[in-house]
């Protein structure tokens, strides 16, 4: 494991009721220090709205410090709510924990901005 | 409008080929009625005061006989006119007098012969002496045959059989004939002449069957039993498994017994009353008879409607349903109804065109309706028409089932199209003998009223079919000589057109289709209480902000609804007038739910109308949204819009998505469904320059008949008890089973579909639906 990077896997339903759950979850990470952040949702069957915000709440402030959220390993399901919304645009999306890593090795923080 | 002519133009051409057809193939040309039920009865009278008996003051009642020998003959001797004295279709008239007197038994044919007369019940007094009975019996075959009793030679008397004396009369050319009188107590008591006929017209009405009598076997046993049996498993199970309503189902039984009553009432009128008076039966007897029948006609409909309810495509049912509710006038079952009656003409028509083909080797059965030309008013007669069962059954459950059940679509076509076939072969009218007319007749009906249906609606293809027996009931009226038939039947016709005057005034000036609204949730606490009437007030106030109605655009028909599924939601949708003339249409959803959501869908909103005064460049609107959306929420909040611009003069849609959920395009003509999806970031989620250059406008072409749908991930998302998505799939199969129907038909479909889907348990987000439909 590449030094620095947190992998966060939330599971089930990421929704209205389980995003603040997730939000803690993210934000104990930021406030221990870590910035570069990978989620994993492979185990995801679902995504919301609200659990969308939680990806964006955060952004802005971590690549601010050199850091980032890459996401990967979505069901295709859960993939193409991220699609409708234009979050490949945004967000790296990879396949797997794996290939996320190595996308902070060649670019920490996805360009755009 | 382009519609409607094609359907006046299928009307036209239907009135014309039935103007041409009816005098040259329908059957009840051969009946030749010159006398109407009354009329008879007063034939009766007559004849029986020639008798010697009064019969004022006796309840008269009659009925219709039918005797496939006597028409099977008179058709093949065409060169004998004694033949038709014995017609196909005979009058039955029973005369009851008030005190013991006796009942008078009449069979009148349809030229106004009495060929059978007879009493029973009458006063006996002292015997007859054998010469002056003679003398009577003469003067009776005088009084029936006219100048042809002189052909006939007596063949035998009947001894005295106690007190009354039989006399026999024949003659056998040209045609076996046979009159019998009877006189007693100085009387003549009966008189009756019958034909006989060569024995190869029984075989021959026998062969002619054969084929449609198999197939009527075979259909009742293997079509309509298993047929009923699924639907009665269907209905059960689904009504077992689901708490559900059963509010269609209980209307539509109900009109059926209201609708049966009548049917009933007037057939005991006259039928059930002869068979009384003739056979001196109870009425009661026979009332129980036919209420018999009724419920077991009754009985199948309901099971039919209840499976139909259960499994049926919504799209395809809610102008039936909407029939069955409050709110019956409105606009799109006014369009269903009167689109079958213009197809109404075409269809009872087209049997008729394979009748007069004559195909190798057919004929008509000759089963001929004889209940109708006696009826008391045999206008109304006429109109008491049943729903068709072999509709009922074939288009709303049938079709249903299998596209529910059956993955492969061929193999659900091949499954209904060939017990469809065979069962209209069997309802065809007339009723052919020669397998290739009736399988004809049978497809060419099944090919119509299944384009009927995939156009429109269930409540079509039933008006249609109600349409078309009343128009062949009406011509068989109106074929007749008899002045009051003929009127009878053009009564019949004319209350056709006006019930399709009626159908098109509510198609064209009637309420929108209503949409189902959730009972209100019950209040717990009066602490509550005063919360949640500040909710409702905020829900009402959010409503309002909605279009309460979408505008009228030419060349399209719009209809837009939005279900919060809390009190407020963050569901948007607006219509709204570019500089460059054109119409925008958005659809937006704010991230999240509740108070949050809605104040930000307020925004929005104000956001939209704001930009949409001083550009008409989609990508200029949704990037300045952006900018400002993006200024004033929260970082986690964001809105998806699709928005998109109709030019009603040249069919052309432009539109951008940000982040919403595509839109929805069908197109009918080349069956062809799409998901619009031009790329595009969310609002509020991104700066103005990453946004823009994310957001791409699309331009499509629109053809008359095309729907474009938009939605909100409510719809798509929306998830029943198993865990399951209602899903992009679902919605497009949703949308594509309302090709032909206007705006808000389709969005009810939609709406209907995803709460059947739920089966009971509430959406979980908001629900908007906007649909545009081109003419």
């Amino acid at each position: 494991m590449q030094d620095g990077l947190t992998i966060l896997s939330p599971a089930g339903f990421l929704d209205a009721h389980t995003a603040p759950e997730f939000e803690t979850a993210v934000e104990q990470e930021i406030e221990a220090g870590h910035r570069k952040l990978i989620v994993d949702c492979q185990g995801l069957t679902y995504i919301s709205s609200a659990g969308l915000g939680v990806f964006m709440s955060f952004l802005e402030e971590l690549r601010e410090s050199g850091g980032d959220i890459k996401i990967c390993g979505p069901s295709p399901k859960v993939l193409q709510v991220f699609e409708i919304l234009g979050f490949p645009a945004i967000f790296d999306m990879l396949p797997d924990v794996a290939a996320a890593v190595k996308r902070y090795a060649e670019c920490p923080v996805k360009g755009g901005e | 409008m382009k519609r409607w002519a094609v359907w006046s133009a299928i009307a036209a051409a239907g009135v014309a080929l039935l103007a041409y057809l009816a005098p040259r193939a329908h059957p009840a040309v051969q009946w030749r009625v010159y006398r109407n039920g009354e009329q008879s009865q007063e034939r009766s009278r007559e004849i029986s005061a020639a008798f010697g008996v009064d019969t004022q003051g006796w309840a008269g009642t009659v009925t219709g006989d039918t005797d496939n020998r006597a028409g099977y003959f008179a058709e093949h001797h065409p060169e004998m006119p004694e033949a038709r004295r014995f017609s196909p279709l005979e009058a039955r008239v029973a005369l009851k007098a008030p005190s013991g007197a006796g009942r008078l038994l009449v069979s009148i044919s349809t030229a106004g012969d009495v060929n059978s007369w007879q009493w029973t019940g009458y006063p006996k007094s002292n015997a007859t002496d054998p010469a002056a009975a003679r003398a009577l019996a003469a003067g009776a075959l005088d009084r029936l045959m006219g100048k042809d009793a002189a052909a006939f030679r007596p063949s035998a008397d009947r001894s005295p059989n106690g007190d009354n004396h039989t006399f026999v009369f024949e003659r056998t050319a040209p045609l076996n004939e046979r009159f019998e009188a009877t006189v007693d107590s100085g009387r003549v008591v009966k008189a009756e002449v019958t034909a006989s006929y060569p024995h190869d017209v029984d075989e021959a009405l026998n062969e002619r069957k054969k084929y449609i009598n198999w197939l009527q076997g075979g259909v009742g046993i293997g079509i309509d039993f298993v047929g009923t049996a699924l639907a009665a498993g269907v209905y059960v199970f689904w009504a077992v498994r689901r708490a559900v309503r059963h509010r269609f189902v209980l209307a539509f039984s109900a009109t059926s017994i209201l609708w049966g009553a009548v049917y009933w009432s007037n057939w005991m009128g006259y039928d059930q009353r002869y068979d009384s008076v003739a056979n001196n039966t109870s009425l009661l007897g026979n009332f129980f008879g036919a209420v018999l029948v009724q419920v077991l006609l009754i009985l199948l409909l309901v099971i039919l409607a209840g499976a139909t309810d259960a499994v049926g495509s919504p799209p395809k049912l809610v102008t039936l349903r909407s029939v069955f509710s409050a709110s019956i006038l409105n606009r799109p079952a006014g369009s269903s109804v009167l689109a079958g009656f213009l197809c109404g003409p075409l269809l009872a028509a087209m049997p008729l065109a394979v009748s007069w083909l004559r195909l190798p080797g057919s004929q008509q059965t000759g089963d001929y309706e004889a209940s109708l030309i006696f009826a008391a008013h045999p206008g109304v007669q006429a109109l008491d028409v049943m729903v068709d069962i072999a509709l009922l059954g074939l288009f709303g459950f049938g079709a249903a089932f299998l596209g529910r059940h059956v993955r492969n679509k061929w193999l659900a076509t091949v499954l209904l199209t060939a017990p469809g076939i065979l069962l209209l072969s069997t309802a065809a009218l007339p009723s052919e003998t020669a397998p290739a007319a009736f399988l004809l007749s049978g497809a060419l009906l099944f090919l119509a009223y299944h384009a009927i249906f995939l156009r429109l609606d269930l409540l079509a293809v039933l008006s249609a079919g109600w349409c078309a027996r009343v128009l062949w009931n009406g011509s068989a009226l109106m074929l007749q000589p008899a002045p009051s038939l003929r009127s009878s039947g053009t009564e019949a016709c004319l209350f056709l057109a006006v019930c399709a005057g009626c159908a098109a005034l509510v198609a064209w000036r009637g309420g929108e289709l209503p949409v189902e609204d959730g009972a209100a949730p019950a209040v717990v606490t009066s602490q509550r209480e005063s919360l949640m009437k500040e909710f409702s007030i905020a829900h009402r106030v959010q409503q309002h902000m909605l279009p309460s109605r979408p505008p009228e655009i030419p060349s399209c028909s719009l209809s837009a609804s939005c279900h919060p599924a809390q009190e407020v939601g963050g569901d948007l949708f607006d219509f709204l007038r570019l500089p460059d003339g054109r119409w925008s249409i958005g659809v937006g959803d704010v991230s999240g739910k509740g108070v949050p959501a809605a104040l930000y869908m307020t925004l929005t909103k104000g956001l939209l109308a704001a930009t949409t005064q001083d550009s008409s460049d989609l990508l200029e609107i949704v990037g300045n949204v952006n900018s400002h959306v993006h200024a004033a929420t929260e970082k986690k909040t964001f809105v998806t819009l699709a928005m998109g611009a109709f030019d009603p003069e040249t069919l052309r849609f432009d539109h951008v998505r940000a982040g919403h959920n595509p839109i929805v395009w069908r197109r009918p003509a080349p069956d062809e469904t799409s998901l619009l999806n031009a790329p595009g970031i969310g609002l509020g989620i991104v700066s103005d320059r990453l946004f823009r250059r994310s957001l791409k406008l699309d331009r499509l072409q629109l053809s008359a008949g095309d729907a474009l749908v938009f939605y909100s991930d409510g719809v798509t998302e929306a998830m029943n008890a198993e865990q399951e998505q209602f899903g992009e799939a679902r919605l497009m199969r949703a949308v594509e089973a309302a090709d032909g129907l206007d705006a808000g038909a389709v969005r009810e479909g939609i709406l209907q579909g995803v709460r059947e889907f739920l089966n009971g348990i509430a959406p979980q987000d908001d629900m908007t639906v906007v649909v545009l439909r081109v003419n």
